[in-house]
């Protein structure tokens, strides 16, 4: 058993994390027998790929910018000020975060295109015409997938400043105040430069999830990004360009994040914490309200794709009007009704359970290992399993594509072609497995080792201690970290397009991708009620792993 | 069950913890592990439970050796600094985990855990949880654990070191009753002497993964075998083979010592010194003295003195203590 579980741990990462990224690195540099950059060379020698690449990494800067925007002022707030409801709003802010931006975005363009409800609201104030009425969404859904990533984002900044603030000793910006500067220029000389390791983490992540995000641009049909034409490429496996995008992406992706590490190593905030603690600043009551006020609209302003999810899937006329003018709920009827839809439902659940249980197993004897086991090499599991939260899915999921079906390969009894459901179940797993981990690791954690040798010392062996003692003190965080794997697993976007190639296979997400792209007039609706089953699936979930881990839930989430 | 332990080292990276340590504790002893932080006694406990390889040497229950056997499987129960009750667990739940692992039937069982928890005043309490009750409760918990499992050996690990001075005492008189009445094999690791030497039947004072001094408790505080020893169990004034005071006191050749209790104050011959600081303790008063040779010495006299009187002092030569260097 001892060597049995680092064994297996090893060649789940060796099967699945080191050789599809080892054969997609192989696919791109090594060309008929011998290194080549030839396909570098070839992207950046076409103007197309040079303007989805110009694209997505204006997506990305925009949407970092915007999220720092939000989210500096936001994390100053809630770490120096009080102000009424701050606890249930601190959690509200979670929820665009949670709240998949694929499904938002049929929402956003419903309210935003030239005839959609913003315009013929306006229209009637008389500032807009409808002979030529402005593109709200900008040029073919630009301005809306920076938008949608925005609003989806700004709380991975959120809760990373948040924890850089509150991190900062509160005696070093008084000392900088005992000695004469005032608010701004403490904030400028002091809180900033400390909290910057947390501020640069946060907004590294943001832009790699920006400009990765495969499901918004697919879902505006935004052809001109480099994930777009990534997703477009998998169908053609001979084609090594889709492999140099991969590689660009991949790279790009590895500068930044050890850019963040490098930046985080320097973390002194951390180092010298006096016990003293920041003293919150009670607003004027006026000014309070105003602010809780203003955190409740940008929330409120989050979900506003969302609710034109919900809208249209009720909605049984919806033409030229602001608002629907017929309502029905045929629509979730239908959902129960249509093959494809609760084939689609069986399907992700299943896939979903499946990669839960992969991830429960997986995790708890990662997390073991990690708190409880003696041997060399204990850094290195640990950056690998937290590796998957750094590697964009759409990565990961193109490698898997590529690397197993490849005739010849070791593993092609996992050929996706062939039969995608046990590569969809890994990658699912494989993506989720750092949140297990971190809750199980967490829940090792709190129970102190005494709590075990105790066990051991009265005469209980080593499966009897961990059954008796261990397992019930961890359960709560077991069951949250599951719960989470599980949703996230139900709603991904990148393996579920890009592995499942045929109807059958189909989870809830191709499916609706898959709606959204048919003739059919109720289609859209339909996949609409499929989007919004998906959204109270995942907020009864996240609810009850709330419940679980109380305040910690929070920490799952940090970069 | 008598314990022998031969030649057993230990290290820790570049520490040594256990260096080549041997000693024998008698069957029902209550033996004290004794010794400042890091001296290696806890690495030692701890590798009578299992829970620490030691690199080298060997250590026997009853003759046996059981290196090879597995924590669970030696019969040996420990007591914790920090209780290590399990939180999930009720207080009868926490006393019957040694039985409910080794099979024992729910009849028994349940009288069993009751003797037990009824052994240490924990009977009333016996349905709630941790969290409810207060760190004596715990440690009675934890001592009910380990007894009612009927162990080859008791093992504790400063157990009253995370417990306020009135619960230490009472805790203390505790475990004085419960080994005067089963009468195991105890061995009890503290840095505490008054514990050592209210407690133990014999005491090993560990430095640097040693052996220093090992005899009961009179012995140890008596005829302290070293300077080190001397100092860690009660207090010292401690001299240099060529210091003034050795030929006052008719000492010579070798580093020599005194306790402050063993200071007397004369009223003719003696000698003189100055009173630098006086602290009244009630029962007695502790005096800083400075001889005319500037040495310093702290003494413990039955009645006040002031500071800046002149007082004469003398020692009888049977409480100097002399050391080879």
């Amino acid at each position: 058993m001892k060597k049995l579980l680092p064994l297996t741990v090893i060649l789940f990462f060796a099967a699945f994390l080191a050789y599809p990224l080892c054969s997609l690195l192989a696919g791109a540099f090594w060309v008929k027998g011998e290194f080549s950059l030839r396909y570098f060379s070839l992207i950046f020698d076409n103007p197309f790929y040079r303007h989805c690449f110009a694209n997505s990494a204006l997506i990305a800067a925009w949407s970092t910018i915007l999220s720092l925007g939000l989210a500096l002022p936001l994390a100053w707030l809630f770490n120096r000020c009080a102000f009424p409801a701050k606890t249930l709003l601190n959690s509200l802010l979670l929820l665009p975060l949670i709240l998949p931006p694929f499904v938002g975005a049929i929402g956003l363009r419903q309210f935003f295109t030239r005839y959609g409800t913003l315009n013929l609201l306006l229209e009637k104030t008389g500032l807009v015409s409808l002979s030529d009425p402005p593109d709200w969404l900008g040029g073919g859904g630009f301005i809306g997938i920076i938008a949608l990533e925005s609003l989806h984002l700004y709380p991975i900044l959120f809760l990373s400043v948040q924890a850089a603030l509150a991190n900062l000793d509160p005696t070093l910006r008084e000392a900088a105040a005992n000695l004469g500067a005032r608010g701004w220029r403490v904030f400028r000389t002091v809180t900033l430069p400390l909290a910057w390791p947390g501020v640069f983490a946060g907004a590294s992540i943001v832009f790699i999830a920006a400009f990765t995000d495969l499901g918004v641009p697919i879902m505006f049909n935004f052809q001109a990004t480099v994930p777009s034409q990534i997703f477009n490429l998998v169908a053609q496996p001979d084609n090594p360009m889709g492999y140099a995008l991969v590689v660009v992406t991949l790279l790009l992706v590895s500068t930044l994040f050890l850019l963040g590490k490098k930046t985080g190593g320097g973390n002194y905030a951390m180092a010298m914490r006096s016990g003293s603690q920041a003293l919150t600043v009670t607003l004027p009551r006026p000014l309070a309200l105003t602010v809780s006020g203003a955190v409740l609209a940008l929330v409120a302003a989050s979900v506003i794709p969302h609710l034109g999810v919900v809208l249209q899937s009720f909605s049984a006329r919806w033409f030229m009007t602001a608002l629907p003018t017929e309502w029905s709920g045929q629509f979730y009827a239908e959902v129960f009704h249509l093959d494809a839809t609760t084939l689609s439902i069986r399907n992700s659940l299943f896939y979903s359970v499946c990669s839960m249980l992969l991830d429960l197993a997986l995790g708890l004897g990662i997390a073991w290992l990690l708190t409880r086991g003696k041997f060399k090499g204990r850094a290195l599991l640990d950056t690998v399993s937290m590796l998957p939260l750094a590697l964009p899915g759409l990565v990961l999921a193109f490698a898997y594509y590529v690397t197993f079906s490849r005739p010849g390969s070791p593993l092609s009894f996992l050929d996706p072609r062939d039969n995608p459901v046990p590569l969809l179940v890994i990658a699912y797993a494989m993506h989720r497995l750092p949140y297990i981990v971190r809750a199980a690791v967490a829940g090792f954690q709190q129970v102190s080792a005494s709590l075990e040798e105790a066990s051991a010392n009265l005469g209980a062996r080593a499966w009897q201690t961990f059954r008796r003692v261990s397992l019930p003190l961890i359960a709560a965080n077991l069951v949250a970290g599951s719960i989470l794997t599980f949703s996230f697993a139900m709603l991904d976007v990148s393996n579920s397009l890009i592995l499942a190639q045929e109807d059958r296979f189909y989870p809830i997400t191709k499916t609706i991708y898959a709606l959204m792209g048919r003739i059919t007039p109720t289609a859209p609706n339909i996949a609409c009620a499929l989007g919004v089953l998906a959204l109270l699936l995942l907020a009864a979930a996240l609810y009850l792993a709330a419940k679980l881990m109380g305040q910690k839930m929070g920490q799952l989430f940090r970069s | 069950m008598n314990i022998t332990i031969q030649n057993l080292t230990k290290s820790f990276g570049e520490t040594r913890a256990l260096d080549h340590l041997s000693l024998t504790v008698n069957s029902g002893e209550m033996f004290f592990l004794l010794g400042p932080s890091g001296c290696g006694k806890t690495t030692l406990l701890r590798a009578l439970a299992g829970f620490v390889e030691p690199d080298a040497g060997d250590i026997l229950f009853g003759g046996k050796s059981i290196l090879s056997v597995p924590p669970h499987a030696r019969n040996t129960a420990l007591v914790f600094q920090n209780y290590a009750v399990w939180p999930h667990l009720t207080v009868f739940e926490n006393v019957a985990y040694g039985l409910r692992v080794r099979h024992v039937a729910a009849a028994d069982l349940r009288r069993r855990v009751t003797a037990a928890l009824r052994q240490v005043g924990m009977e009333a309490l016996a349905r709630r949880k941790p969290v409810t009750l207060s760190g004596g409760q715990l440690q009675r918990t934890a001592l009910a654990r380990a007894i009612v499992v009927e162990p080859d050996v008791l093992l504790f690990d400063e157990p009253l070191s995370n417990l306020d001075a009135q619960l230490r005492l009472e805790i203390r008189a505790e475990i004085k009753r419960l080994h005067a009445a089963f009468q195991r094999t105890s061995i009890y690791v503290t840095h505490d002497q008054h514990e050592a030497l209210t407690l133990a039947d014999r005491i090993a004072v560990l430095r640097d993964g040693r052996i220093q001094q090992l005899g009961t408790p009179r012995e140890i505080y008596d005829h302290p075998a070293t300077p080190f020893v001397a100092a860690f169990i009660g207090e010292i004034n401690l001299f240099a083979a060529a210091a003034p005071l050795a030929k006052n006191l008719a000492v010579s050749g070798r580093q020599f010592g005194f306790r402050p209790e063993k200071v007397e104050l004369t009223a003719g011959d003696g000698i003189p010194a100055r009173v630098t600081d006086s602290a009244y303790l009630g029962a007695s008063t502790e005096l800083l003295l400075e001889t005319a040779a500037g040495e310093k010495i702290k003494a413990r006299v039955p009645r006040p003195a002031a500071v800046g009187d002149t007082v004469r002092f003398t020692v009888s030569r049977e409480n100097i203590l002399e050391f080879a260097q």
